[in-house]
């Protein structure tokens, strides 16, 4: 018995037996292993969309407080004062506060 | 036959190629494990560590006080470009290196580059000095940098750096971190809860070296750090440290100053300025006078001897006091005043700071107990510890009748000022007290712990007593606090505009035991304590001026007062709500106001309710041009349109909303001078093409 399914293997018939009576699920596990590459790519690209996503907020986070310290010191009171006074403009601060006006329109 | 010897012939030549090509694997494998250069597990697959972002501490309103911002370090591989690249861009760089870090020449850092690319070296610092994410992103896009890590070596490294926006403002109080956490102040007391905690994840390589996190595998993200919202308004702490900088430029003869503002309905510290004398001879917020300096307060006490013997029936303000030419013996020592004031009220006693007037009430109502005073004290939580939330309390005391150091002098002292001491804070937390109606509120800093805005965990204001004395003597102390001002020492900060009610000191500081030295110098601290607006009191403020030696005299009235009358008019021109509303009443100017050109808006616009003899038609339009006719005063309002590639007239508007207008379209705008603008070039009409400049004249 050896003879001949060592002769069947060595001649290639047992694997043209089981292409032909198996081919069907052969196609199946060709497919499933098909999708299986295409969503682990997929996966790893939205992966990769999240990790850059993740660096872009980092990044824009690092703009925003970058810009936004930079708007609090110019915007102090005695640095809006010192530039006025560099630029020889004669801008007085208030001494009394905005009034208030009662209307009965509002 | 024949067809066996065939397939066992191309069984063998198959055979014969897996055996080729498992020997070269085998022997590609055992290549790999002794070569250096291997790859290992590192290269394709480790654990990163995860920082947390360390909390910001916030102002009251929210503006950032502190906060970590990334910093770059720039660095180069010069080995990673092509040889045909580096020297193409080589020339480019080096130019662009040297107007980025001017510290050095475009020579030296192509010279740097160049030779350390002959060198081989992989990592080489361009400079010392870190940069921040604007200059980063610039920098990426220099030549040769442009093209990335791999092929053009441009390297940035990420780390986190403190930054104070409003530079030394509140340094103190708000603090300093160094690479451990934080070393001084808030940023110390609240570490643990500003640090966070570290986190880690897996990452592994994948194609194009990105790596990426691995699933499935352990990993714990960071938690960052806590925000702490403080009570601090900058404008109020800016108006603090402005005025007390100012004062202390005057003159040469202070080693130091405070000035602290509290917001009396619930004790929140809404500004604290510290300043100390440096060896340089400027002032930095080096020492916490405010909360850590005891001293013995002088007269600003005198609030607490008359609220004392008001309270206990002794008193009343118009009980008559003798001033004895200025001068009185009392068990061994001199009390004396700066005049003869004669005979006068309690209350003339304390609008003229008369320390015979006080020592004299005092030893009269208490000599035959003192104890009961002292108790009294005690009553109105004069030396209450305050437990603050920042640390760094300085203790207050009091001299007792049981201690070592009574003598039979001390009373006399106490009842105007001395024989006590305590810190700043502890006298204005008494004030406040009596601008709050006899409520004394705990000064606290911090406001409450947020997360990503959302509230954590609050702080907020509590009470200390409720009741530090009677209705009606807490009204009479009022109007002598209001007196002093009015009619006393504090004469000279007196506004027509809001009511100021306070007290002046003027204290000797000891050293040693000893008021006078050898030589006859003194040190003195000068103070004003007090609130406003007087009948209905918003803030409690108190400013304390610390000299070196001196044989002059410095007074409360004419060194602190007119620090804190300059504080509180900022905090007074902040606050509209203070003042009655103007009815209009349906009166009508004689003549329209001038309007601006700009943007229409919608309509719950001021022109809109303003009383006016004609209003300009800018209903429904965006941008309106608005002139005045000069006969008639009508106003002649005309849309303006906007298109693009064409300069709009911004003759006419405000800056704020030529700004707004030219820059949405795209235009660079530089201008000079204040007001409206007056004229632009290129004029309106021309064709400009958006990232231009346009230049405006205001008048």
């Amino acid at each position: 018995m050896k003879r001949p399914v060592l002769k069947n293997i060595m001649g290639g018939q047992t694997v043209k037996s089981l292409i032909t009576k198996q081919w069907k699920l052969i196609f199946y596990i060709f497919l499933l292993l098909l999708l299986y590459i295409t969503f682990k790519f997929g996966a790893r690209g939205t992966k990769i969309t999240l990790t850059a996503n993740e660096d872009t907020l980092r990044n824009l986070r690092s703009e925003y407080l970058s810009k936004y310290t930079l708007l609090l010191r110019t915007g102090k009171r005695g640095e809006i004062e010192r530039l006025l006074e560099d630029n020889g403009i004669e801008l007085l601060p208030p001494q009394t506060p905005p009034q208030r006006i009662d209307s009965e329109d509002m | 036959m024949a067809r066996y010897n065939r397939t066992f012939t191309r069984f063998l030549y198959v055979f014969l190629l897996f055996l080729i090509a498992g020997a070269v694997s085998v022997a590609r494998i055992i290549t790999l494990q002794v070569s250096r250069d291997r790859v290992t597990i590192e290269d394709v697959f480790k654990k990163e560590e995860l920082h947390p972002t360390r909390g910001s501490i916030l102002s009251y309103d929210g503006k950032l006080l502190a906060v970590s911002v990334p910093v770059y370090r720039i660095c180069c591989d010069p080995s990673a470009p092509h040889d045909t690249t580096f020297s193409k861009y080589i020339g480019g760089l080096s130019q662009a290196l040297a107007s980025a870090f001017p510290e050095h020449n475009a020579r030296y850092y192509r010279n740097l580059l160049t030779n350390a690319r002959k060198e081989g070296k992989q990592y080489i610092r361009i400079s010392r000095r870190m940069v921040d994410f604007t200059e980063k992103e610039a920098i990426s896009r220099f030549p040769m940098f442009e093209k990335g890590k791999n092929a053009g070596g441009f390297i940035a490294e990420a780390e986190y750096e403190r930054e104070n926006p409003y530079g030394k403002l509140a340094h103190r109080t708000i603090g300093r971190t160094n690479v451990d956490g934080g070393i001084t102040g808030i940023e110390l007391k609240y570490d643990f809860r500003l640090r966070g905690k570290k986190g880690f994840r897996s990452i592994y390589r994948t194609a194009g070296d990105r790596w990426l996190p691995a699933n499935g595998a352990p990993s714990k993200p960071a938690e960052d750090g806590t925000d702490i919202r403080t009570t601090i308004d900058i404008r109020i702490q800016e108006a603090a440290e402005t005025e007390l900088r100012r004062q202390l430029a005057m003159s040469d003869v202070f080693e130091g100053a405070t000035a602290i503002v509290m917001d009396v309905r619930t004790g929140a510290v809404r500004g604290v300025a510290n300043m100390k004398k440096m060896p340089d001879g400027t002032f930095s917020e080096s020492f916490d006078y405010a909360a850590g300096y005891a001293t013995e307060p002088g007269s600003t006490l005198k609030l607490a001897s008359l609220m004392a013997m008001i309270e206990d029936g002794h008193i009343t303000l118009d009980t008559p006091v003798d001033g004895t030419g200025g001068k009185w013996s009392y068990a061994g020592i001199t009390i004396s005043d700066s005049h003869d004031y004669g005979k006068m009220t309690a209350l003339e006693a304390f609008e003229k700071s008369s320390n015979v007037g006080f020592a004299k009430m005092i030893t009269e109502s208490y000599g035959d107990d003192p104890s009961s005073y002292i108790e009294r004290l005690h009553n109105m939580k004069l030396v209450e510890k305050l437990n603050l939330d920042i640390g760094g309390e300085g203790y207050a005391t009091i001299t007792t009748p049981d201690d070592g150091h009574w003598s039979n002098s001390t009373l006399a002292s106490l009842g105007y000022g001395y024989a006590l001491t305590l810190t700043p804070l502890h006298i204005l937390t008494f004030y406040n007290a009596v601008a709050n109606g006899g409520k004394m509120m705990r000064p606290y800093f911090i406001e409450d712990f947020e997360k990503d805005g959302i509230v954590t965990e609050e702080s907020g204001p509590s009470v200390v007593s409720g009741s530090i004395c009677s209705k009606s003597t807490l009204r009479e102390v009022r109007k002598a606090l209001r007196g002093v001002v009015e009619e006393g020492t504090a004469r000279l900060i007196d506004d027509s505009l809001y009511q100021i009610a306070g007290k002046t000191g003027t204290a000797w500081i000891a050293e040693n035991g000893r008021y006078t030295d050898d030589h006859g110098y003194r040190r003195f601290q000068a103070s004003f304590a007090g609130y406003f607006p007087a009948d209905n009191p918003k803030y409690s403020c108190i400013v304390v001026l610390y000299s070196g030696k001196t044989r002059r005299s410095i007074y409360g009235a004419t060194w602190a007062a007119p620090v804190f009358k300059r504080i509180a008019d900022k905090i007074y021109v902040s606050h509209p709500e203070w003042n009655e509303p103007m009815n209009s009443s349906g009166s009508v100017p004689p003549d329209n106001p001038r309007i601006a050109s700009g943007r229409a808006g919608n309509r719950y616009m001021p022109v809109n309710y303003l009383p006016m003899r004609s209003k300009p038609d800018i209903g429904g339009k965006n941008w309106v041009s608005i002139q005045t006719d000069k006969e008639t005063g009508a106003f002649v309002t005309e849309e303006l349109s906007v298109e693009q590639g064409i300069v709009p007239d911004v003759t006419g508007m405000g800056l704020k909303d030529a700004i707004f207008l030219l820059e949405n379209e795209g235009y660079r705008v530089v201008f000079s001078g204040a007001g409206r603008v007056s004229s632009q070039t290129p004029s309106a009409g021309s064709t400009l093409s958006p990232g231009e400049r346009i230049t405006l004249t205001l008048k």
